[in-house]
């Protein structure tokens, strides 16, 4: 009796659910028009192909301003300070960046939009988005009264793609098991193809953007040790104390520079785009970053290695062992000077729903929202192996956030080691040179 | 009568000296006197006079960046100044096709800077690139270009010459062609051949031109940005990094807007200092 009553109060619940959606007024900023500013993305591109529905659903007519991504960044910080509002939604890196906004009252609060049912829907359900993505932009850091600032739009953990064609050919199909293995094995490649090929790619230039990949190698030697906001794996419960000897971050950033040391001979001229075409032309064999590339890897229109690219978690340190990575986020969220926040906020609401996910996930591989993983219009659109790596990886992922305003002046030291290491330099004398230097820039 | 007319050109001049205070002048004041602050962009602006400048003179990473700016102006300057006066006079000699070859060569100068970049990364990359596979052919080593640091700064030096010599290449052999005859037919009937014709009679008459294709070039240089921002960032490690990009990262990477500032004033005067040098050198000429 008492299964059938809660059966009956949860049907009732569903359906008055249900009844207050379709009440909800999507229609009150018609006539609105908003900005949105973003970078050229897989989930610009998602968007693009849902603006038409939103336009007609809500009567609001979107701008979009949409640039190169390293001139974005640019674009979005002196956007952010103008006194007059040139955005009215932006695309918002959760990490030190947005804390960074947040710090210097630049980025409006999503809460009180989420908590007000005049405003959001009674299907948003924000709780679908797992707390370990939203607490990277929930401020004050760690505060029981701590508001959302953005929504997570894309996810991305650090994970290993590989050239099925040349790991048959250099390594009889077998995918090493180690990092150390990986290392080894990627440096044989080179090697043994006089550079034809590269071993492995990476993000080898000097540039505080490499610094989430290197987190989650870095992760991979921390383990299942604590590690807390805001200082993350790199200071000790205190911005004076830096770690970086610590050898479990030596043993991370020395893998990196290892995958690096077997990448082409100007590996330390590839950002991103360059690293990643040369992994989609077939060049190389291994390739350490985002998931998010994998979409892109498939797709036979640009990519010869497209339904020839395997996904695997990154190797663990130790065979057997278990692998540990970390996850980086793009989120949506409104300038403290838009002129028109309301519409704004029924924009993000719109294209984040559950209803628009699947969709727009489809165009990146990075669905926020944990139900939209359920959903065989988004799942069926990937690589099913795609699909399957990333969800393994959600299980041992942690953030690569770091709270901390100026941040990327620290994250470039930590780079400098790899490049050190990368040089020759022993991995311990290249530690602690940039804990030195960490301690003098606070000085 | 003079005097009016006079009045008349200060008129004209005015709106122009003005937009100019305006867009130059003003921002130029500001930036000095936020170099004398602590400003983060964002909420803490805090009053520290000079110790922005004294920590930039403290810092080893302000005075290779610096040595490394004039290492890219003087060489790219150099080459582009040598190679394009040699191109002017090997096409003022030419009897026909001297309009083709001219236009073939200022095909790089119609090309923007970071277009030049973007396309140098493919054409020089070890992997996908034509020119490391031509230097294989040779039976050469493949070369790292923009990914080592010994190799880097030359590799963008050479990207410069190669979109900027045409600058210089157009302008000398407007020159060339704008000479007087005369002292060139009383040369040849004194029997100077060609070579002694160009160094003995034509360059000295070349100078004032020469020198002003100097000033351009080593101002522009100097200034460099897109070039190394499009193809090395600055790296490997801080190899290729120049005044203009070490103040570019410290504004939008680091959000340091003072010490960016006071990089921008430093800059600036060290420009300001190039220019004077070579108006009195300009003068010493004229007189």
């Amino acid at each position: 009796m008492k299964k059938a009553m809660a059966v009956l109060v949860l049907l009732l619940a569903l359906s008055l659910a249900a009844v207050q959606a379709q009440d909800f007024d999507w229609r009150q900023f018609a006539g609105s028009e908003i900005t949105i500013l973003m970078p050229e993305h897989p989930v610009l591109d998602g968007m693009r192909s849902a603006l038409d529905d939103f336009e007609a659903d809500t009567g609001i007519a979107v701008n979009i301003e949409a640039l190169a991504e390293n001139l974005y960044f640019d674009r979005m910080e002196v956007a952010l300070r103008a006194d007059m509002g040139v955005m009215d939604v932006y695309m918002v890196p959760m990490d030190s960046t947005a804390f960074t906004q947040w710090s210097n009252g630049l980025i409006h609060p999503l809460s009180p939009y989420i908590n007000d049912a005049s405003m959001t829907s009674a299907d948003y359900d924000f709780a679908d988005f797992p707390t370990g993505f939203t607490q990277a932009t929930q401020y004050p850091p760690g505060s029981p009264d701590a508001e959302d600032f953005a929504i997570p739009v894309s996810f991305e953990a650090y994970t290993l793609f590989y050239n099925q064609d040349l790991v048959d050919e250099y390594l009889d199909g077998q995918v090493p098991s180690t990092m150390g293995e990986l290392i080894a094995a990627a440096r044989m490649i080179t090697e043994e193809s006089g550079g034809a090929v590269a071993g492995a790619v990476m993000r080898g230039i000097r540039s505080h953007t490499i610094m989430d990949t290197v987190t989650g190698m870095v992760f991979n030697n921390w383990g299942e040790a604590d590690m807390s906001l805001p200082y993350n794996v790199w200071f000790d419960g205190d911005w004076s104390a830096p770690i970086l000897t610590d050898e479990r971050i030596t043993a991370g950033l020395s893998h990196y520079a290892g995958m690096m040391s077997a990448g082409p001979i100007n590996i330390q001229a590839l950002d991103w785009p360059d690293a990643s075409l040369l992994f989609q032309q077939g060049r190389a064999a291994f390739f350490i970053d985002a998931s998010l590339f994998g979409p892109g890897f498939e797709d036979a229109d640009a990519s010869v290695v497209a339904g020839k690219t395997g996904y695997a978690l990154m190797p663990p340190v130790e065979a057997d062992g278990q692998s540990w990575t970390g996850h980086w986020m793009w989120g949506i969220g409104i300038p403290a000077n838009s002129q028109n926040p309301g519409a704004a906020w029924y924009f993000i609401q719109w294209m984040t729903s559950k209803a628009a996910e699947p969709v727009i996930g489809a165009f990146h591989g990075g669905a926020a929202r944990v139900s939209t993983w359920d959903k065989a219009a988004y799942t069926d659109s990937l690589n099913s192996q795609y699909v399957e790596v990333v969800l393994d990886a959600m299980q041992t992922s942690r953030t690569t956030v770091v709270f901390r305003e100026g941040w990327s002046e620290y994250a470039l030291i930590i780079v400098d080691a790899i490049q050190d290491m990368h040089g020759g330099m022993a991995p311990q004398e290249a530690t602690a040179k940039a804990q030195q230097r960490i301690l003098e820039l606070d000085q | 009568m003079p005097f009016r007319r006079q009045s008349y050109a200060y008129y004209f001049i005015a709106p122009a000296v003005l937009i100019l205070a305006i867009t130059s002048l003003y921002p130029s004041i500001y930036s000095a006197v936020l170099s004398l602050y602590n400003w983060n962009w964002g909420n803490q602006f805090d009053f520290v006079g000079l110790r922005n400048y004294l920590d930039l003179f403290k810092s080893d990473e302000f005075w290779q960046v610096l040595r490394q700016t004039f290492v890219f102006a003087v060489s790219a300057t150099a080459i582009e100044v040598l190679l394009g006066l040699g191109l002017a006079a090997a096409v003022d000699s030419l009897k026909f096709g001297a309009g083709i070859i001219r236009t073939l060569l200022l095909t790089p100068l119609m090309v923007s800077g970071i277009v030049v970049a973007l396309m140098s990364k493919i054409v020089l990359d070890p992997m996908l690139g034509i020119v490391n596979y031509l230097l294989g052919l040779l039976g050469l080593p493949p070369s790292p270009f923009f990914g080592a640091t010994a190799t880097a700064m030359p590799t963008v030096i050479m990207v410069d010459a190669w979109w900027q010599t045409a600058f210089v290449f157009i302008i000398v052999l407007a020159g060339l062609q704008s000479l007087p005859p005369e002292p060139i037919e009383a040369a040849r009937v004194d029997g100077a051949n060609s070579l002694q014709i160009f160094f003995r009679v034509k360059l000295p008459m070349l100078r004032p031109i020469l020198f002003t294709v100097l000033i351009f070039r080593t101002i522009d240089t100097i200034k460099v940005f897109d070039i190394i921002f499009g193809t090395t960032g600055g790296g490997p490690q801080i190899a290729t990094e120049v005044m203009q990009t070490l103040a570019y990262r410290e504004a939008f990477s680091f959000l340091q807007m003072s010490e960016s500032m006071t990089i921008m004033v430093v800059f600036s005067l060290i420009v300001l200092a190039i220019c004077l040098v070579y108006m009195r050198l300009e003068e010493r000429i004229e007189d």
